[in-house]
């Protein structure tokens, strides 16, 4: 029997390919080789499912999903699959965030509705359960993507503040509830 | 050259031709404050006495006066100046302009005009020929100073010997000494000419001359060398006094410097710190992005713990369930024993059924020894006995088999619920409480980048305080530049080493000097010693010997004469600066020859100190000593006066010694003008202090009710307030 982490981990979520130019290519070196690296410098992350991560948890805390449009044409997926998520980062300064995967996916099976008993019995299959993570963990980022794109309409330059992330995060916290009102505030740093 | 009276009409502020001064031999003040047109005054006689324009200006003319003006009208821009120079005269220096549109002028051309009184009449001379023979442009420079820092004229090294030039006798002397060394080098030619060809002496004569040549180039060589290094050690002496004189700024520099770099080091530090922290990559890095996560997590381990329960409680039930199959198996066997025949027999097993076997097959009982034969009660008991016993160990068998196969049934065939419980419990403890702490983290390190931030404002405002510190400092330092504070006192080392080598090699230099010029005596000596045969050669020589004598004693007088018209300068420099300082204390006036043939201005105290660091007044005081001094030799040397204008130069007196410089200077019997805005407290005249004074005073002031935007509305008005 394998274990279920490490079907999920072989996967490669599926996003939606309108958000490629306007969150993927804005804040990451998505589809930007290594020896790129050069003009793609200044970029707020850098491999592409950085900020789907991002935009995972977005939807993760806001508990709200949204569905990917039907059209597998107008979907894509990462050149890694998760398993491969946060184990490397070329850039100076960062540090590797592997564990990030067992967060994510203690969430996946916090929220996902799946029968675990009957899996267990042996009732229901391990690649339907993995099937029904995977959908979750797409429609909460895809909930985010959504969220980012309607933050960049308002203001494209909103998430170039140093802070502006971090805000969306630490609003969900209860003592800082205020804090995502105040975020198209200038940043005093 | 004495000024009686000066006329200025629509010149700059100078509106109309009302603006007449009148000047005493000696002091006249004129007062006015910042604005009144001090310096247009000042500059009215620049442009008088500058015989090298010969164009009006446009930018000369009153705006007042053009603003009068309708289209066709004009009017004139003048400055006349009457003067005792053998005889009365005057200059007269105008143009005219006319107004031909609204905003366009036409300049006419400029007239130069002068008057010399020949008998008993005025006659029209050329004003620019005029000026340059009354006061030419060299007495100018002596003569006309604008603020403190044109007071040193001796800071232009070559002031001095255009000072000699003119006033001294000694360039009369420069012919003498040419024309005697001119004898004597022809001479000399003549001489040696003559003992070479001796018969006698030819040989020697020739091989002297030779060596006389030679070291004739090495003397003139170690000379030139001897001046180099003195140039340089003078160059040295001047940084090092420059740097000492600025030590004390140069230390104060230092310490700001030291305090700025200190507190650039912690603005750097802060800023590093403040940046330290990539909030966008920290939501990955450090996790940040789980903030807040803890609450799922919670919901995770609790469905986990949940689902982990569920399946144990249903494993439980299953084999309960199981249990309790097995047990009926086993309670089937024990009703079975119960119902044989209700008595008390011996358990199942016993006999064995070999005992029971091989009793069947003799017929006797081996238990209890009696005969059964067969077909009788106890033989058919003991056959029922063994088919008993066949039986019960075959359902035991079957019963076995059952409870084996009930116990190989499971309820759960795979464990991920367990694989759940153990992520959710490795993922608690240490990391649930490393996660619980992020948000926290967040808040302290957000926290942390608030009092950084505001200490770089601090900092940053330090900084600030520091930089005005240094630019006051710099301000104050006057015209040190900032390249030479920063210099480390180091190079005052580097330069008393450098200063301390070219000593020695100058002492080398001269003792070489001194070798050469013993051989150089030696060989003419050795050419004196010689015994020509002709007596020709020995009247030539005599010739040149007497000659020699002549060009050397020249040369002497020459630079006696030098020397001697320094001491005068100095002695003369020193009377006016005691009389000046009135009862302060004036040191003494030292006017130091340098090695390029040039003239520093020193000032010692009497105790032969010299005193670097001059106060403002002391400096002035000592500029304007030394002005009178040359002006004194003009009217001695040139047997001709000139006055001397200051303009606003003696600013730097306190009030407490004005009055005094000014009577002292009235005293002297030279000329003098000065503009100047001392005797005034907020525009206002202290009339109680020129009352002291003994010389006439004019008070120059804007006109009242002029439009402080509006050039047009400003005109200078000139009143003589004392007589």
């Amino acid at each position: 029997m394998e274990i279920i982490y490490d079907l999920w981990a072989k996967r490669n979520p599926e996003w939606e390919k309108r958000y490629q130019d306007s969150i993927m290519n804005v804040f990451t070196d998505y589809s930007k080789g290594v020896n790129q690296y050069k003009e793609v410098r200044g970029k707020i992350f850098g491999a592409g499912y950085e900020i789907f991560i991002i935009a995972f948890f977005i939807g993760l805390y806001h508990n709200q999903t949204k569905p990917l449009v039907e059209d597998k044409a107008k979907r894509k997926v990462f050149g890694q699959a998760i398993m491969y998520w946060g184990n490397i980062e070329t850039r100076i300064g960062r540090n590797s965030y592997g564990k990030i995967r067992e967060y994510i996916f203690a969430a996946l099976v916090a929220r996902t509705d799946i029968d675990w008993l009957a899996l267990d019995k042996g009732d229901i299959t391990a690649r339907s359960v993995v099937d029904a993570l995977i959908n979750k963990m797409e429609e909460y980022a895809n909930f985010g993507f959504d969220f980012i794109q309607e933050k960049l309409e308002s203001n494209p330059n909103h998430f170039f503040q140093e802070s502006a992330f971090l805000r969306v995060f630490t609003s969900f916290l209860s003592n800082n509830k205020k804090e995502e009102e105040l975020d198209d505030e200038p940043d005093d740093l | 050259m004495i000024i009686k009276e000066i006329r200025i009409k629509n010149f700059r502020s100078y509106y109309g031709d009302k603006n007449e001064f009148k000047f005493s031999d000696g002091l006249t003040l004129i007062l006015g404050d910042n604005g009144d047109g001090k310096t247009t005054l000042f500059e009215a006689l620049q442009w008088l006495f500058n015989t090298t324009i010969d164009k009006g200006n446009f930018d000369h003319i009153s705006e007042m006066c053009k603003s009068t003006l309708e289209i066709g009208d004009q009017d004139e821009v003048s400055v006349y100046m009457s003067f005792e120079h053998d005889g009365e005269k005057s200059v007269e220096k105008s143009f005219t302009f006319e107004r031909t549109g609204d905003k366009s002028f036409r300049l006419g051309t400029l007239n130069f005009k002068g008057y010399e009184t020949i008998g008993s009449e005025r006659v029209l001379v050329n004003g620019k020929n005029l000026l340059d023979i009354s006061y030419d442009a060299f007495i100018q420079r002596f003569s006309m100073f604008k603020g403190e820092s044109e007071l040193n004229v001796f800071n232009d090294r070559t002031a001095l010997k255009q000072l000699v030039d003119k006033f001294s006798d000694i360039r009369k002397f420069d012919e003498l000494v040419d024309n005697a060394n001119s004898f004597r080098d022809k001479s000399n030619v003549a001489y040696l000419k003559e003992m070479k060809s001796d018969d006698k002496v030819s040989k020697e004569a020739k091989s002297l001359e030779m060596e006389i040549t030679h070291l004739a180039k090495e003397i003139h060589q170690t000379k030139s060398d001897i001046n180099d290094k003195k140039t340089s050690i003078e160059i040295f002496s001047t940084q090092l006094e420059k740097l000492e004189a600025s030590q004390e700024a140069s230390e104060r520099y230092k310490d700001i410097e030291d305090r700025r770099k200190s507190l650039s080091d912690k603005k750097v530090k802060l800023l590093s710190r403040i940046d330290a922290v990539d909030y966008n990559h920290s939501l990955l890095d450090k996790l940040w992005v789980l903030c807040p996560f803890p609450s799922i997590f919670n919901e995770f381990k609790q469905k986990c713990s949940a689902l982990s329960k569920e399946k144990r409680r249903q494993e439980k039930d299953f084999d309960r369930k199981q249990a309790e199959e097995i047990g009926k198996l086993k309670a089937v066997k024990e009703i079975q024993g119960t119902l044989m025949n209700g008595a008390t027999e011996l358990p199942w097993y016993l006999p064995t059924p070999e005992v029971m076997e091989e009793s069947i097959h003799d017929n006797v009982c081996k238990v209890c020894g009696r005969v059964a034969k067969e077909g009788s009660d106890p033989y058919n008991f003991m056959v029922m006995k063994l088919e008993e016993y066949k039986k019960h160990v075959e359902i035991k068998l079957k019963n076995e088999l059952e409870s084996k196969k009930i116990e190989e049934k499971f309820l759960f065939k795979n464990e991920y619920i367990e694989e759940l419980h153990n992520l959710s419990i490795s993922l608690s403890g240490s990391n649930e409480s490393n996660i619980a702490r992020i948000a926290q983290d967040i808040i302290d390190r957000r926290e942390l980048v608030d009092r950084l931030t505001h200490d770089l404002k601090g900092i940053e405002e330090k900084i600030q305080d520091i930089m005005d510190e240094k630019a006051r400092l710099l301000i104050q330092a006057g015209d040190i530049p900032e390249s030479v504070l920063e210099k480390d006192f180091n190079d005052i080392k580097g330069l008393f080493n450098q200063k301390g080598r070219a000593e020695v090699r100058l002492t080398e230099l001269n003792k070489e000097l001194e070798k050469l010029e013993n051989q150089m005596k030696d060989c003419q000596n050795k050419m004196d010693d010689l015994d020509p045969q002709s007596s020709k050669v020995k009247e030539f020589r005599n010739v040149y010997k007497a000659l020699e004598e002549i060009a050397n004693a020249f040369g002497v007088a020459q630079k006696e004469n030098l020397r001697n018209f320094l001491v005068e300068l100095e002695e003369k420099a020193n009377y006016y600066l005691e009389k000046l300082s009135v009862n302060d204390f004036h040191g003494e006036i030292h006017l130091v020859q340098t090695a390029d043939e040039s003239t520093e201005i020193k000032l010692f105290s009497s105790n032969g100190t010299e005193i670097k660091k001059k106060s403002g007044s002391q400096e002035t005081v000592m500029y304007i000593s030394i002005l009178f001094a040359i002006s004194d030799f003009t009217s001695e040397k040139r047997d001709e006066d000139y006055p001397l204008i200051f303009d606003a130069a003696t600013s730097s007196f306190g009030d407490l010694k004005e009055d005094d410089f000014y009577n002292v200077i009235n005293t002297i019997k030279k000329q003098c003008i000065i503009v100047t805005k001392d005797f005034m407290t907020k525009g206002v005249v202290r009339m109680d202090d020129v009352d002291k004074l003994n010389c006439p005073v004019y008070r120059i002031k804007k006109d009242e009710g002029f439009n402080q935007s509006n050039l047009a509305t400003i005109r200078t008005t000139v009143e003589k307030i004392k007589n």
